[in-house]
């Protein structure tokens, strides 16, 4: 095994990178069309709705429920009205008379004047993805509204009211809307795939890859080099995309950056490292396209779990999913948008992706060798 | 002179078909090696081996008295400069940026690597922006910027896969000249062509077909050799052409609207002067090549 040269590798990520950037069409697919994509699904959903029906139940009735039902009735988006029971308040919701219901427990202000968190109980349709977020916003404002109404000081973090989500229908929240940053993220890198596939069969087609390997540069050097900058591509693709979902559109994220961050990075680099096997295997522009798109599409949209949840499937067809990484990267990403849950909870979901990236680079680098010999 | 390529028994396979068979040759330092023979006839795949691209099926073969072995390629690599057939420069970068990008994958120290530069451009006489995109440069610039980048490294011999392809004859005759140029100072140069007229320049001609070389020589001694018997120009003076007896010829062959032929019999000559003017000639390499393949052939 010959050592791996940093050098030579850095010399090939350069001259991808001048490539990249001197076809603006590249730079275009990778790092537009995802925001276009997002900016279409995020504009689908309704965002600014008004007198959103809300079911409540005041359990502790003092002066500061009251205020906290005040809140939500003097703002122009809740239009509050009381039931009977939690039972009532859960039926209206799957009748669809309202779309939240608001249980207040009967210790709220005991709590309050401890100065501990209140703590309310809030009920969502967890189907109804399109109000979901514009909600949940709204509640943001609600929560400030509130204490400082209840409290009359200026509001700081801890003393923000405890609001206890539930989703009805649906308690692991399986929405479409939360995944959107990771549907983003599998479509850039889905875009950066095709490119990668591309890059390398244009360096079979023209011959360009001949006069690499008349050179000392080994297999690992050039895939190393090849795969990076389109990595960074999709990275900075992905950054965008998570960026605007947060601010345009409010997507909440629970999660940690870093959480989010690396599980996309492992994510990227192995689902590129998929589309290079497929150019080493296939040389031909028109071949790996054709591959690329079936390898590359088919986890994303039947096997992520983004159409299909993956537990409903066959056997094979989740063995099949668990080869490439996206239905991993889906898994976390959703995680991290909606529960949040910490790296040691997830290690097993990180140690997976990694070990994709690796084996497909592995393989990538193996049979180039073959294929040169 | 001493040998710097020795290919012994050299057998190429892709699965069961034979691409390069029982191939022997050696190319003496400091010389002009054409390597021709038509489409298909395995002259990439011979190159191909030599530079460490490609494996041999079977057979050995020595650069500059180093054994080319499976796995120890990046020796040989360090000593060969490749210009192959179908790609030259990356065409969306400058001239400089395709440049260093060479030197780095051979990892050049960065002042060797600027004053072989500057020798090679002033060697083919360049001396506009190296900030140019390669993709506006004539393509005989750019074969002749590609062959400073196959030669930035130092090689002591360099692979030239039809370097002059689709190049217009000035600038073929052009980088011809700087081939010259490069034997001259002792670099020793293994070149295919489909072009004739170049292949008067090599010192020594392999000819390949199917993947067998059928003869090697120099340019003189295959033109003296091949013919035994007189070769004619034959031009038709009547319209339309009234075309002989083939039986009469041991060679007929079109050339443009004329014809060479050699008589079986040189006293049938007058049988066809009534519809042809008739010229003795010395065979060209031409000549040489159409008898060398299709002769065997028929
Ligand atoms: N990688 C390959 N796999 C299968 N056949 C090949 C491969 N490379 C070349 N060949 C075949 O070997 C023969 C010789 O090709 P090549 O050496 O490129 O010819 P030339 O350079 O003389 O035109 C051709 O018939 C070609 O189709
Ligand atoms: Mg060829």
């Amino acid at each position: 095994m010959k050592s791996f040269s940093y050098k030579r590798a850095r010399a090939i990520f350069l001259k991808e990178f001048k490539h990249i950037f001197r076809d603006p069409f590249t730079l275009m697919m990778a790092l537009l069309l995802p925001l276009a994509i997002v900016l279409i699904l995020g504009n689908s959903m309704e965002f600014n709705i008004k007198s959103i029906s809300m079911a409540y139940l005041d359990h502790d009735k003092t002066q500061s429920s009251r205020k906290l039902v005040e809140t939500f009735a003097s703002s122009d988006y809740f239009k509050p009205y009381t039931v009977e029971s939690p039972a009532a308040g859960e039926a209206d919701i799957r009748r669809e008379k309202a779309r939240m219901f608001l249980f207040i427990p009967p210790d709220f202000e005991k709590e309050i004047m401890a100065g501990r968190k209140g703590k309310v109980q809030i009920l969502l349709d967890g189907a109804d993805n399109s109000t979901i977020s514009a909600v949940m916003n709204y509640l943001n404002t609600i929560n400030m509204n509130a204490i400082y109404k209840i409290k009359d000081i200026p509001v700081s973090k801890d003393s923000l009211l405890d609001f206890r989500y539930r989703y009805l229908y649906n308690p692991e929240l399986n929405s479409q809307w939360f995944s959107i940053p990771g549907i983003a993220a599998v479509i850039i890198a889905l875009v950066a795939m095709m490119l990668t596939t591309l890059t390398i069969c244009r360096e079979w087609e023209t011959g360009s890859m001949e006069m690499l390997l008349s050179t000392p540069a080994t297999a690992l050097e050039i895939m190393i080099g090849k795969l990076f900058p389109y990595a960074f591509l999709s990275f900075g693709g992905f950054i965008v995309v998570f960026f605007c979902a947060q601010i345009i559109f409010g997507v909440p994220f629970v999660g940690s950056y870093f959480n989010i961050i690396l599980g996309t990075l492992l994510f990227i680099i192995g689902y590129l490292a998929t589309g290079m096997f497929i150019s080493v295997v296939s040389r031909k522009q028109e071949v790996a396209v054709q591959y690329a798109a079936t390898i590359g599409l088919l986890p994303l949209s039947l096997l992520s779990g983004f159409i299909f949840p993956i537990e409903y499937m066959p056997d094979i067809y989740q063995w099949i999913a668990s080869v490439f990484p996206a239905r991993f990267y889906m898994e976390l990403s959703r995680d991290q948008f909606l529960k949040g849950s910490s790296f040691t909870d997830l290690w097993f979901l990180f140690f997976v992706l990694g070990m994709q990236a690796l084996v497909w680079i592995a393989a990538c680098v193996l049979k180039f060798k073959r294929s040169i010999e | 002179m001493s040998t710097m390529v020795d290919v012994r028994h050299l057998f190429v396979r892709f699965g069961d078909f034979t691409a390069v068979r029982d191939v022997s040759f050696t190319v003496e330092k400091g010389e002009i090696f054409g390597f021709l023979g038509a489409n298909g006839a395995g002259k990439t795949t011979t190159i191909r081996v030599l530079c460490g691209l490609l494996l041999a099926s079977e057979g050995r073969v020595f650069i500059d008295n180093e054994e080319l072995i499976a796995g120890h390629e990046s020796l040989i690599k360090s000593k060969v400069g490749y210009m192959s057939q179908h790609f030259t420069l990356y065409d969306d970068l400058s001239i400089r940026e395709n440049m260093d990008f060479a030197a780095s994958l051979r990892h050049m120290n960065h002042a060797e690597y600027l004053k072989n530069r500057r020798d090679l451009l002033d060697f083919i006489g360049f001396n506009e922006d190296l900030t140019k995109v390669v993709r506006d440069l004539p393509t005989g610039i750019k074969q002749e910027i590609a062959l400073c980048v196959s030669l930035l490294h130092q090689p002591k011999i360099v692979f030239l896969d039809e370097p002059t392809a689709g190049v217009a004859p000035v600038a073929r005759h052009r980088f011809w000249e700087l081939i010259k140029k490069l034997v001259a100072q002792g670099k020793t140069i293994f070149v295919t062509t489909h072009y004739m007229d170049e292949a008067e320049n090599c010192g020594r001609i392999a000819l390949m077909r199917s993947g067998e070389l059928i003869a090697l020589d120099s340019p003189a001694n295959l033109k003296q050799n091949t013919f035994h018997k007189q070769l004619y120009h034959l031009s038709p003076i009547t319209t339309p052409v009234i075309l002989p007896d083939r039986n009469l010829f041991d060679i007929w062959e079109p050339y443009g609207q004329n014809y060479h032929a050699v008589f079986k019999n040189d006293t049938d000559i007058s049988i066809v002067r009534k519809h042809f003017n008739i010229q003795k000639i010395s065979p060209s390499l031409e000549d040489v090549f159409i008898q060398l393949v299709e002769g065997q052939t028929r």
